[in-house]
């Protein structure tokens, strides 16, 4: 352990090593806090400037709430449960819309991959369909479904539709063949191949199909529930808007972004756990 | 021909003639830390090196012979010890030690003559100078007719010399090469190196290469530095005898191959 | 299946009309035999008599202008700012620290929900739209941008040190270009949310809260959703697709114009 010859002997023992581990912890920390300080400077110097333009009257009240008036709408919103519910049944949306949509999708993209002729004929339809953006068939939507609870669903199904029928696509396609290869040279039978070989080096498309398909799924549902909903955490923005109340505006609008995020993080998190292999550089 | 064009540093300018590209390398240490463990890449170097010589540096792959070259170069630093050029230690990068790297690194978005005049830019002079300096040295490696050629387009030989002529352009005294052939295959290579050695003659730059190929030391090198690896010494300092053109027939040749290579193995 | 052993297929562009043609031969014919609903189903002949009608008052064809304009407009500021302030926190790490973590947090929120907080602030007309669409614009450019910069692979990086350049030709020889793939990808995916953009703003502001407001192509089509014209519903639709792929392709077109030494 002595080979470390830059240091003083002393310090090249076990103890030394210890010390070393502590030092490079507390380094780790000490960046940590730096990046956090760092990160807040911006977001701190808004709400001074924001507190100074609402304390000088620069704008009225209506237009400018205090921050402090928004993070009290906060807990008053959280207090009488109205955030939970609308929350709620923002989230029942978006789960039902994607089990339909993100499903189809799924099928979709595997039968396309093993099957030629679909691909062929019934294929670029789709695709062409999907080319234009949901936000395009909301109008389109509306006059077939109505405005009512389908309307909402079948617009989040079809914005989930696609990013899975693509990376299930994408998988089957790309997948690495050398593994077949080894597959067959072991004479593994059809029902362990899917299982040990195709599924598993499809899955980390799939998961990232699924996270792209889930925050833009999230995304499409705020916005149908501005346009047409009598519930939802978007209902809740546009009620706030219409009333004037602008204080509940930001609130919802830093719930939105806040629970888009924590959806992604969750279904990263997962991701990582289940396929992590696939997030180191395979040779 | 582009004789004023010179580094920043107008009092230190090479003249020819002048005895300068002499390098000092005294007890160098370097020590890695790859994850939890410490790489003991380079321990207690000494070497010193005169004007004008051609050195070759091989070893086993760990023996540190690439660091020390990039120590040279100004890219990383040694934990201990001194390395000075010309009596003055070394402080970062600079034009006066040219490097090739093994991997070209020609920038792909410029064309052969862009490249190479990438090294002219802090260098003082007139466009008409560096135009000058960089047509002659495109002459010189013969890439003539590839000036406004991408690297893309170009074989893995001919992107090798374009990064030869770059390594030259600002005349450098000191001429560094990390592995400059290795990635190229045999027939092109042993042409390369009968022009690296006209090139050498011509610049009249120290010039300090990093192979793994022991015949190509021997073709090219005055003295040949045997390094081994864990941790990273010099082993011995091998003198190469006998006038170039080297023939790989002579006795002096195998003999010298064959010390070298007893060297490695042990 | 792969791409090396799959023999050359011919007519695959036929094939996929293939079902298309069927299906509009199949909708004529549901609506000569009179089957459908005459409100929802209209027949394919009137959504090109529409088209041909809307080219002639052009009400359709001065939407689609009114929207590309406002595209472009706001995706120039807006891509243009994601370029300045990616470029930035791609070079430099006191930005980095300073700017990431409030830009990863705003990027978060749903571009849409943005429209009562602006609506309120500045209207509902065209400065509030171009806010929204620059906003909309900023981040992927800003992305890519920084995302270019910070990933300069090393041995770039070295030889304009080992050449001694000044911090103003490695940022222009080395390491613009070098992010330049990244930068045309946030440019083709600015430009995408940007049109998109342009689309919803028209769209919300022209139903919802304040009804028939505005212009382009997003209030033509609540205009037609409000008057249950299915025929101008599909011919909107149908050219926000168009359009939407017709900008990528240039988009993309540019590129390898820009970045010929890359690989598709």
């Amino acid at each position: 352990m002595s080979e470390i010859s830059y240091k003083s002997p002393l310090a090249a023992t076990l103890s030394g090593r210890f010390a070393d581990k502590a030092a490079i912890a507390w380094g780790r920390l000490r960046d940590h806090a730096t990046a956090i300080a760092l990160g807040l400077v911006v977001p701190l110097g808004v709400l001074a400037l924001w507190s100074y333009a609402v304390q000088q009257q620069w704008l009225a009240e209506q237009i400018l709430p205090s921050p402090l008036l928004v993070w009290e709408t906060f807990f008053d919103l959280l207090a009488t449960g109205e955030l939970q519910r609308e929350l709620l049944v923002s989230l029942g949306r978006v789960v039902a819309g994607l089990v339909a949509g993100g499903g189809l999708g799924l099928v979709a993209g595997l039968s396309f991959g093993l099957w030629r002729p679909l691909d062929i004929y019934v294929s670029p339809t789709i695709r062409a369909i999907c080319l234009v953006p949901s936000l395009g068939w909301l109008p389109f939507f509306m006059l077939m479904f109505g405005i009512g609870e389908a309307l909402k669903i079948i617009l989040i199904a079809k914005t989930c539709f696609l990013p899975l029928m693509v990376a299930s696509y994408e998988g089957l396609r790309n997948r690495p063949r050398k593994y077949d290869e080894v597959a067959a040279v072991l004479e593994l039978p059809w029902a362990t191949r899917v299982g040990i070989v195709i599924w598993p080096s499809i899955l980390p498309s799939i998961l990232t199909g699924l996270r792209l398909a889930l925050s833009k799924g999230w995304k499409a549902l705020i916005l149908v529930e501005m346009i047409s909903s009598a519930a939802g955490i978007g209902y809740l923005m546009m009620w706030g808007r219409k009333a004037f109340q602008l204080d509940v505006v930001f609130a919802t609008i830093i719930v939105i972004g806040l629970v888009g995020w924590l959806l992604d993080w969750a279904l990263l998190k997962s991701q990582m756990r289940a396929t992590g292999w696939s997030f180191k550089a395979v040779g | 021909m582009a004789q004023a064009l010179s580094t920043r540093a107008p009092a230190t300018e090479p003249e020819i003639g002048d005895v300068v590209g002499s390098v000092e390398i005294r007890n160098v240490s370097k020590t890695f830390r790859v994850k939890d463990r410490e790489v003991h890449a380079l321990d207690d170097v000494s070497l010193s090196i005169r004007p004008r010589e051609f050195i070759s540096i091989v070893g086993l792959s760990g023996c540190g012979k690439s660091t020390l070259l990039r120590f040279l170069a100004g890219l990383d630093t040694p934990d201990k010890g001194t390395i000075t050029v010309d009596g003055a230690a070394i402080a970062g990068p600079s034009l006066k030690r040219g490097i090739v790297f093994q991997d070209h690194r020609l920038l792909p978005w410029l064309s052969v003559e862009k490249n190479i005049g990438l090294a002219l830019r802090t260098v003082l002079g007139t466009a008409a100078e560096k135009a000058a300096r960089v047509a002659e040295l495109i002459d010189l490696v013969g890439l003539s007719g590839f000036e406004s050629a991408l690297p893309h387009q170009l074989s893995g030989g001919m992107s090798q010399r374009a990064s030869i002529a770059r390594g030259l352009a600002p005349r450098p005294p000191l001429l560094l090469l990390d592995e400059p052939l290795g990635a190229l295959d045999a027939l092109t290579r042993a042409r390369l190196q009968d022009e690296l050695l006209q090139i050498w003659q011509q610049e009249q730059s120290t010039v300090i290469m990093v192979t793994h190929d022991v015949e190509e030391a021997i073709v090219l090198s005055d003295r040949v530095i045997v390094m081994q690896p864990r941790p990273g010494r010099v082993r011995r300092i091998v003198d190469v005898p006998g006038q170039r053109p080297r023939r790989r027939s002579d006795p002096d040749f195998v003999a010298a191959r064959a010390e070298i290579a007893d060297l490695l193995e042990t | 299946m792969s791409d090396t052993v799959e023999r050359p297929e011919t007519g695959l562009f036929w094939k996929a009309l293939l079902l298309p043609a069927a299906l509009i031969a199949l909708w004529a014919a549901a609506d000569a035999a009179g089957w459908s609903n005459r409100d929802l189903f209209v027949s394919p002949l009137q959504v090109v008599q529409s088209a041909i009608a809307g080219f002639a008052d052009g009400s359709l064809s001065g939407a689609t202008a009114a929207t590309l304009l406002r595209a472009l407009a706001g995706w120039i500021i807006g891509a243009g700012a994601g370029l300045l302030v990616g470029t930035l926190i791609g070079i430099s790490g006191l930005a980095r620290g300073l700017f990431n973590p409030t830009i990863n947090s705003l990027r978060q929120i749903a571009l849409f929900a943005w429209i009562p907080l602006l609506s309120a602030w500045f209207g509902n007309g065209e400065t509030m739209k171009i806010t929204l669409i620059a906003l909309g614009a900023f981040f992927p450019m800003a992305l890519g941008a920084q995302a270019g910069c910070q990933n300069v692979p090393e041995g770039w990086r070295e030889v304009g040190k080992v050449l001694e350049l000044s911090r103003r030709d490695t940022l222009r020889s080395i390491i613009l270009p070098a992010a330049m793939p990244s930068i045309v990808a946030g440019a083709e995916l600015s430009l995408n949310v940007a049109w998109l953009g342009t689309f919803g703003a028209e769209y919300l502001i022209g139903t919802g809260y304040i009804n028939g407001m505005g212009d382009g192509l997003g209030a033509y089509l609540a205009a037609a959703r409000e008057y249950a014209r299915m025929d101008q519903v599909l011919l909107g639709v149908l050219f926000l697709g168009l359009i939407g792929v017709t900008l990528d392709r240039l988009v993309i077109g540019f590129s390898r114009k820009a970045i010929p030494w890359h690989r598709h």
